[in-house]
């Protein structure tokens, strides 16, 4: 028996935790404390980052199985084993292994490999917002789209560093400064990446307070800053155009990207669900009981993506300054939109307000109100940011769809975009 | 399979969805200013 307890192969495989222990696994667990500590302590989207940070944990201790990553080269054992026994189709070709399937691997599949949990969490976001100042003065959807330039040039910038195409669009898409709509990107055309992406895209959107101020005072001069805008320029709206202004959204939108419709409808239904005014109950179930549900099971699915072999590489390392350039490039980007718009209007507004013509909400908006309020204790933007602001969540939707849209269009003629 | 390189593909969905993404904001504005048209005047 004492052959049996020293031998090399027993103790390998009973202290495995301590045996197949790797320097990856331990950075990783690492990095998981430290994004729990940034949600718990630091107050940083904790809703995402703890459920990320102790995903991660878990999917980084060794021979725990919850979950098999990188996903390719493994086939999940669902009852399948005896079929493709009886079918001859057992052993797999080389490479290639049949697993049973971890509670995260279940999750995976079930939410983030079909792009549902972004989609359901959606809902809930559309279920909390309130598009009201954003119809008080329309014109000003047009900041956020201005805001969604800081993508485009993040693509290019991708592209010149040599990143592949899909590559690009996962990292230039944090710069819509949305986390579902990166996930589901990402889900989309690169899930390698979705570790490192929804982490840089979760951490900078918690990071806009630092992020965005500097940027904004160097765009404008103090005048500009100072400037008070009157909030007689925002017309009221009564409960029938709040109502229909989702129908709206939806039909017009999905004419034009009818690829985005997962993203576009799950959000406007959410918003078609808060304005009519019928359906309170699932109003309250898809603010309150979806939007956590899901919030949680998508950050630790995510979390547990972060496997040290996927993560720890200077690929990541570029994800996160190039989703940092994409966050600044948008602010500015909203801030000249906001000046090109006072030269053709007669109604001037504070060029401020496209700073928050990004998806992080509302956080953005109170950002552009406070340096506003520095620059000129008079002046109160906060109802005109938070229009742009929800503007900026329906431009970054809209320009993940017209992207979609468009790769779909490449790949219907045949353009093989892995070259 | 046809090719595109890198800078043509970055480009193209800048143009194009840049483009687009501002068509369709443009078309919602028109839009919500004619429902708001419809509303009657306190």
């Amino acid at each position: 028996m004492l052959e049996v307890i020293t031998s090399y192969d027993f103790l390998f495989n009973v202290f495995g935790g301590f045996t197949h222990f790797t320097w990856q696994a331990g950075v990783m667990i690492a990095i998981g404390i430290v994004l729990i500590y940034l949600g718990v302590a630091k107050d940083y989207e904790p809703l995402l980052l703890v459920p990320i940070g102790f995903g991660c944990i878990l999917a980084n201790l060794p021979l725990t199985n919850l979950i098999h990553v990188p996903r390719e080269g493994f086939v999940f054992h669902d009852g399948v084993r005896d079929i493709l026994n009886n079918a001859g189709l057992l052993p797999l070709k080389e490479g290639v292994q049949l697993v049973d399937q971890g509670i995260l691997d279940v999750l995976y599949n079930a939410g983030i490999g079909n792009e549902l949990f972004p989609c359901l969490l959606f809902i809930g976001i559309g279920a909390m917002t309130d598009f009201g100042p954003l119809l008080q003065n329309p014109r000003i959807m047009l900041l956020g789209g201005a805001g969604q330039f800081g993508i485009f040039l993040t693509l290019l910038l991708a592209l010149l560093l040599g990143y592949d195409k899909m590559e690009a669009i996962c990292i230039a898409i944090i710069g819509a400064c949305d986390g579902p709509t990166s996930i589901y990107i990402t889900s989309m055309f690169n899930p390698a990446l979705l570790g490192p992406i929804s982490v840089a895209a979760y951490s900078y959107m918690s990071l806009v307070p630092i992020i965005q101020p500097p940027v904004m005072k160097l765009c404008t001069s103090k005048k500009e800053r100072a400037m008070v805008m009157s909030y007689d320029m925002l017309k009221p709206v009564n409960q029938t155009t709040k109502t229909l202004f989702p129908v709206v959204v939806t039909i017009v939108t999905l004419l034009i990207a009818p690829s985005g419709a997962p993203l576009m409808g799950t959000l406007m239904l959410g918003n078609f669900l808060r304005e009519c005014g019928a359906v309170g109950r699932l109003v309250k179930s898809a603010e309150n009981e979806i939007a956590s549900v899901t919030t949680l099971f998508l950050g630790l699915t995510v979390g547990s993506t972060m496997n040290g072999d996927v993560f720890l590489t200077t690929k990541t390392l570029g994800i996160f300054a190039l989703g940092f350039i994409a966050i600044c490039a948008d602010t500015a980007f909203g801030v000249f939109g906001g000046k090109l718009m006072n030269l053709f209007s007669k109604v001037k507004i504070n060029p401020l307000i496209g700073a928050s013509g990004i998806s992080a909400f509302p956080m953005s908006a109170r950002v552009v109100h406070k340096v506003g309020n520095e620059a000129n204790p008079q002046s109160y933007l906060l109802m005109h940011a938070m229009g742009t602001n929800t503007a900026g969540q329906i431009g970054s939707v809209l320009t993940a769809s017209v992207m979609i849209a468009v790769i779909t269009a490449l790949n219907a003629m045949g353009v093989d975009l892995s070259l | 399979m046809t090719e595109m390189s890198d800078m043509n593909f970055g480009w193209l969905l800048t143009i194009v969805g840049g483009g687009l993404t501002m068509l369709s904001l443009v078309v919602l504005i028109i839009v919500v200013n004619v429902l708001k048209s419809f509303q009657k005047q306190p």
